[in-house]
């Protein structure tokens, strides 16, 4: 049994408190009154219920062609070193897991990752739903690996199949990409149209093949408002943000950055981003989930899209609350609450409360600690950060995974 | 017509909004090069008894890129004003030569004076130390447009509060604002007047008087940097010594947030270090910018023209 004592962060309230953990269950089986006795004992630290990342690409698959830069080993120390309990992942492989065989080969090499991964099944031309419950993503147009679709009525066709199923979607309409093709910059080839058409098209989706939806990496002020619109509605939508989308923007590129801030959805108007973070914090935006995606230097030189974030989850929810006030209970419930009812669905416990019977996997935070990003702290494979250099107001100091303590920096 | 004379006439939210919406629409007009010529036949004088560059040239290109004509006085000492003729006549004058008058002048109180004797508008682009008021809004609608909203920031004057004129100007601007935090940094003789601190309390802003701004840096939205004139120092080393706490640098950069905003009254002196300028918080020479559009639509505004 692990007990800890300290200020705890459920989504609705901040209170002092002792929790115990069950080592062998991994299940909380207590929270009370603090004694001012406990195996570990925190002051002004915040213990929030563990982060839960959505959406993360840890590279590895059945092919292992792609274990140079990231795999499940490595992205689940990045996670923990992040604060991030658990993580949803993406099918976008060389060999992508489409079917039930292929999803099951791939989520054996999961069991080495330190922390819990679900994995999402990829949509593409030929699929149909697997036998078990799972969540799913569909790409609209071509991004990285090859589950996308060329036209929207081709997508619909396949999309039919999957009525009343979860459906993330990647929207960016791959029409209005081949128009803008052959612009001079990726965020011109990638225009805020692109996004805004494919939510029309993927709300219009959910309606009518009954789906559970999401709408993965929101960047344009006006796809959000479309996605918050129809939410109140009652479409069954809910929707991500990424850190970059929050904390960079087309107005900070220049030759020197551009590649290495090249991802899909591209960066949007400094402006735009603002308006974004006010809409996170007055919980229009359900999750704040990464597109954690390592690729090398080497890699960013030559123009893929992605950027490496589990490392800087934990830092980085400490600059929303220092720096764009933010509430601590604002902050779990984008990053615990939101989405361990989204990852509750496709497991066998819960995640997202500090409450007897819950997971026992906690992130600790401390904003009297600040960190600056460096290369050294990183534990993904891919060995840097689009934070480099920045210094954020406060830190992870301890994550722990089923009751057991995995990162310890009091 | 309607002439523009102060801040207070435009603490109204509604009107402030029309001339915003009407700064953007122009700016998005203009960047196609499609502004539309709606002083087209129309002549804006602009009368400075005061030098200018910023002020008078971004009048003139508006006026020039809505398809007006100009005619300017821009030199005090070649105008009939040399030979005594009194503010008043001259507007009288000019009045009749034109279909809208911009005016800056050296004394407190001279637009209204010549409003009271004009037939066509007065725009008043600065009396003495009373009011800019166009200044005043290009400062609110750049801090909108970079930062996406006005009310909940907290605002920082770091200048000479005393005779910056726009300052005066925005106070019943910001009085709009129920959630403003306001902090004006300075030497307690060129503080604030009075009238001022008053207005903002009967709306119940928020706002702090402190020397130094060291202390709130890390908490601000707007650092507003104004000129200190050191004309106004009877002591030199006084001078010397204030020239450094006011100094803007990387230094101070690295203390503020990431999201924050650097705007400057301008022409600039010494007080932002030209390294400052890189950085995406450096929003002095796009404030400068949206003064083009600001005065283009407030050109339209005042001769009744939306």
């Amino acid at each position: 049994m692990l007990s800890i004592e300290g200020t705890i962060v459920n989504s609705a309230e901040l209170k002092r408190s002792r929790i115990e953990i069950d080592q062998v269950t991994g299940l909380i089986t207590k929270v009370s009154e603090p004694t001012g006795v406990a195996d570990i004992l925190f002051k002004n630290e915040l213990i929030f219920p563990g982060f839960i990342d959505l959406h993360v690409h840890a590279r590895e698959d059945t092919s292992h062609t792609q274990d140079y830069k990231e795999d499940f080993t490595t992205a689940g120390e990045a996670a923990i070193n992040g604060g991030v309990v658990a993580f949803a992942e993406m099918p976008n492989n060389p060999i992508p897991p489409i079917d039930d065989a292929s999803y099951e080969k791939k989520k054996e090499l999961t069991k080495k990752c330190p922390v819990e991964v679900v994995l999402y099944a990829g949509i593409g031309p030929n699929t149909k739903p697997l036998s078990f419950r799972a969540p799913y993503k569909v790409f609209f147009g071509r991004s990285v690996g090859d589950l996308f679709f060329n036209s929207l009525p081709e997508l619909e066709t396949v999309l039919a199949k999957y009525r009343g199923q979860y459906v993330s979607f990647h929207c960016e309409d791959p029409e209005i990409l081949e128009k803008h093709k052959n612009e001079p910059a990726h965020e011109l080839q990638r225009p805020p149209e692109a996004e805004i058409s494919a939510i029309d098209f993927a709300l219009e989706l959910i309606q009518k093949y009954n789906l559970s939806g999401k709408i993965c990496h929101v960047s344009t002020l006006e796809g959000l408002e479309k996605i918050i619109k129809a939410k109140k509605l009652g479409v069954n939508v809910t929707l991500e943000i990424t850190p970059h989308h929050l904390y960079f923007d087309m107005e900070m590129l220049n030759e020197g950055n551009r590649k290495i801030f090249q991802m899909n959805p591209p960066l949007r108007r400094r402006v735009d981003r603002l308006k974004i973070i006010e809409f996170l914090k007055n919980g229009e935006i359900d999750y704040l989930a990464t597109d954690h995606a390592p690729h090398t230097k080497e890699e960013k030189e030559k123009g893929i899209s992605g950027l490496p974030h589990l490392d800087t989850y934990g830092p980085f929810t400490t600059w929303l609350m220092h720096e764009h006030n933010f509430t601590a209970e604002d902050i779990a419930r984008v990053c615990s609450q939101n989405p361990a009812n989204f990852l509750n669905n496709f497991i066998s416990g819960k995640y997202g409360k500090i409450e007897e019977g819950y997971i026992g996997s906690l992130t600790i935070l401390s904003m009297e600690k600040p960190i600056k990003i460096t290369k050294n702290i990183l534990k993904t494979k891919c060995g840097w950060s689009p934070f480099e250099g920045v210094v954020f107001p406060g830190r992870g100091v301890m994550t722990i995974i089923k009751g057991e303590v995995k990162k310890d920096e009091r | 017509m309607v002439h523009i004379l102060n801040g207070e006439q435009f603490a109204d939210e509604n009107i402030l909004e029309k001339i915003f919406k009407r700064a953007r629409e122009l700016e998005e007009a203009d960047a196609e090069g499609q502004a539309p010529k709606l002083l087209s036949g129309k002549i804006v004088a602009t009368v400075f008894y005061e030098t200018s560059t910023r002020t008078r040239l971004s009048f003139e290109s508006g006026a020039l890129k809505l398809g007006g004509g100009v005619i300017s006085v821009a030199d005090p000492k070649t105008s009939s004003a040399s030979k005594g003729e009194s503010l008043e006549d001259a507007i009288k004058v000019i009045g009749g030569y034109s279909d809208i008058i911009v005016l800056r002048h050296p004394e407190n109180g001279a637009a209204a004076r010549a409003a009271d004797v004009s037939r066509v508008p007065v725009i008043n682009a600065g009396d003495g130390s009373n009011e800019h008021p166009t200044q005043a809004l290009y400062d609110l609608y750049s801090i909108q447009k970079e930062l996406g909203k006005i009310d909940g920031l907290k605002i920082a004057f770091m200048s000479d509060l005393r005779y910056q004129r726009n300052a005066h100007s925005l106070i019943p601007l910001f009085c709009l604002f129920k959630n403003l935090e306001i902090y004006f940094i300075g030497p307690t003789e060129l503080a604030l007047p009075q009238v001022y601190k008053d207005r903002l309390a009967a709306a119940g802003i928020k706002f702090k008087e402190l020397p130094q701004i060291d202390s709130i840096l890390p908490e601000i939205d707007v650092l507003y940097v104004g000129r200190v004139f050191k004309e106004r120092f009877q002591d030199e080393a006084e001078y010397e010594k204030l020239k450094k706490s006011f100094f803007v640098d990387q230094n101070t950069l690295a203390r503020m947030k990431k999201d924050s905003l650097i705007l400057h009254v301008m022409p600039r002196v010494f007080e932002i270090d030209p390294k400052v300028d890189a950085d995406p918080r450096a929003g002095y020479f796009r404030q400068a910018k949206n003064g083009l559009y600001v005065r283009m639509a407030l050109l339209l505004y005042a001769l009744d023209l939306y």
